[in-house]
């Protein structure tokens, strides 16, 4: 509650005093910059990251099931489905089977064969989604009875190529987390030593302020909203010039049909989003240390 | 109302002075004469609060500056007219913004007051440079600035750190004469000065009493000249 009230009172409680803290200098853009450059990493090691555990989800939640393949003349096709159907009941691991409808092999297909094409005119195989448990399914045994009982089955064990998968992408995402705590980490040490920076080129105004009777706290705060609204500024551009790059990425993978995996989430651009405020809140802090801390050691 | 008692300061190691006692009585004009690295500005920032004293006591206005925290020694400097020998200024305002920076921040910026401001600055010869910015003026300019912003806020004693240090002969005439009206309004000053020539004019005024810093550690108070 204490720090809300700060907050406001750092950036819209501004009298009509005169405005103490030279808003001029080197030491002004380079603070802009920095928060700029440190902001743009930011968002893109965070976007890189939450693209990857995005990946991760997907794949895992999609290549969660097994199929079955059955391709047979279509009257003989209805039969082998039976069979193929009552074997699976009887096989361990395996919580469902599920026969796939006309709509939804549709769908599947939609990304490679187009809106309009015409399933239902050809011979499609037979396709059975399975389920597994958490025990998952002995899978060899599964292929030995299905050779000889249903010869023209053809089993796919997505599971066999989602594991790596899933590992390796769950090590890009983390990597991304790691980077992205690295960055955040080091943007507070550069705030803090860019606040550091510009306040020791402030000296003289705080000796002054100090001597016609300027209270610490009206100091503090004026260099805070100084300090902030440019650290804000420079982050708020790094942000967008990393958004606006983001965005880019989509349109140039367009062609590899990967439109959808590569983009960010709604969630993903709430985080991003919050950059700039995060910055924000470390210059306060900082810019508050640093001027508390220069004000002790003033004589 | 303000009191000084067996107050020993040192740098480091360094004394400047020790067990140095004054008395300052309200109304009356002081000079704190001594040579170069006696003390004296140590001195006046010892009553500005903007030293504390490791030994002994100062107090403003009947309360110890060692006691005070950060804000009431920020009222405190609100009720003197401080002029240090360096006269700083916010180099990014004018004049004029300077001037009346003490008045804006205890929240008394109208434009009344400014009109005020217009005619001290008349007074001290700087109404022509009312929107220079400060790195643009002489070092005279820049104390008779410094003097006008320590008395914008018509503050009780005027600590005043060898205000005429760089002015000419005239011109320190005519910054005596401003301090000698306040004086006359009932204001307290203290000022430190090596300018006896300035002593001796202000005698003719006034009735100033001259203090040695070697003196106040010997004796009690000041011996009048
Ligand atoms: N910040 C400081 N650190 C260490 N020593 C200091 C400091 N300020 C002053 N001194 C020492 O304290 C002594 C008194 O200095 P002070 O400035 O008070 O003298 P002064 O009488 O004002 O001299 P001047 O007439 O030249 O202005 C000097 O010997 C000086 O070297
Ligand atoms: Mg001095």
């Amino acid at each position: 509650m204490r720090f809300l009230f700060m907050l406001w009172k750092a950036f819209f409680n501004n009298p009509d005093h005169l405005q103490v803290v030279p808003n001029t200098g080197f030491t002004k853009w380079l603070t802009t910059f920095t928060a700029g450059a440190m902001s743009f990493l930011a968002v893109v090691a965070l976007a890189f990251s939450l693209i990857c555990s995005d990946l991760s989800n997907d794949w895992g939640e999609s290549l969660k099931n097994s199929s079955l393949r059955l391709s047979a003349p279509t009257d003989l096709l209805e039969k082998q489905t039976k069979v193929a159907l009552a074997i699976l009941e009887q096989t361990s691991g395996v919580k469902s089977a599920r026969l796939v409808g006309i709509g939804a092999k549709k769908k599947l297909l939609e990304p490679w064969l187009g809106v309009d094409f015409p399933l239902e005119a050809i011979a499609m195989p037979a396709l059975i989604e399975i389920r597994e448990t958490e025990a998952g399914v002995d899978y060899e045994g599964l292929r030995l009875r299905l050779s000889a009982e249903l010869p023209s089955a053809i089993l796919d064990n997505h599971a066999e190529w989602r594991r790596p998968i899933e590992v390796v992408s769950k090590l890009v995402s983390q990597l991304g987390m790691f980077t992205v705590i690295l960055i955040m980490l080091s943007s507070i040490a550069m705030v803090t030593m860019a606040s550091n920076a510009a306040l020791s080129a402030n000296v003289k105004v705080l000796r002054v302020l100090r001597l016609v009777g300027a209270f610490d706290a009206f100091i503090v705060t004026s260099f805070v909203r100084i300090f902030t609204l440019r650290i804000f500024l420079g982050s708020l551009a790094g942000t967008v010039c990393a958004g606006i790059v983001l965005l880019l990425i989509p349109t140039f993978s367009e062609n590899l049909g990967i439109l959808d995996v590569v983009s960010l989430e709604i969630k993903d651009t709430i985080y991003i989003a919050c950059v700039p405020f995060l910055f924000a809140i470390i210059s306060i802090f900082a810019t508050r240390n640093a001027v508390k801390f220069s004000l002790k050691r003033l004589v | 109302m303000l009191e000084i008692s067996k107050v020993s300061y040192s740098y480091g190691g360094n004394s400047v002075f020790s067990e140095v006692s004054l008395s300052v009585a309200p109304g009356a004009f002081y000079f704190l004469t001594g040579p170069s690295g006696s003390g004296k500005t140590t001195f006046i920032n010892l009553c500005a609060g903007s030293l504390i004293p490791e030994i002994g006591s100062i107090s403003v206005f009947g309360e110890e500056t060692k006691n005070m925290t950060n804000y009431e020694l920020a009222k405190m400097r609100r009720r003197l007219g401080i002029v240090h020998q360096e006269c700083e200024f916010l180099d990014h305002l004018s004049i004029e913004d300077n001037i009346i920076l003490p008045l804006s921040l205890a929240g008394l910026d109208s434009i009344k007051e400014r009109a005020n401001v217009l005619e001290l600055m008349k007074w001290v010869g700087l109404y022509s440079k009312s929107k220079v910015k400060p790195q643009e003026l002489s070092g005279g300019e820049r104390q008779r600035a410094a003097l006008a912003r320590a008395v914008i806020m018509s503050p009780d004693i005027i600590l005043a750190d060898e205000p005429t240090g760089n002015v000419d002969w005239e011109m320190s005439q005519r910054l005596l004469q401003l301090l000698v009206e306040l004086n006359k309004m009932g204001k307290t000053i203290f000022i430190s000065t090596h300018d006896l020539s300035l002593v001796r004019l202000a005698k003719s005024y006034v009735k100033a009493r001259t203090i040695r810093i070697s003196d106040l550690q010997l004796s009690q108070a000041g011996a009048d000249l």
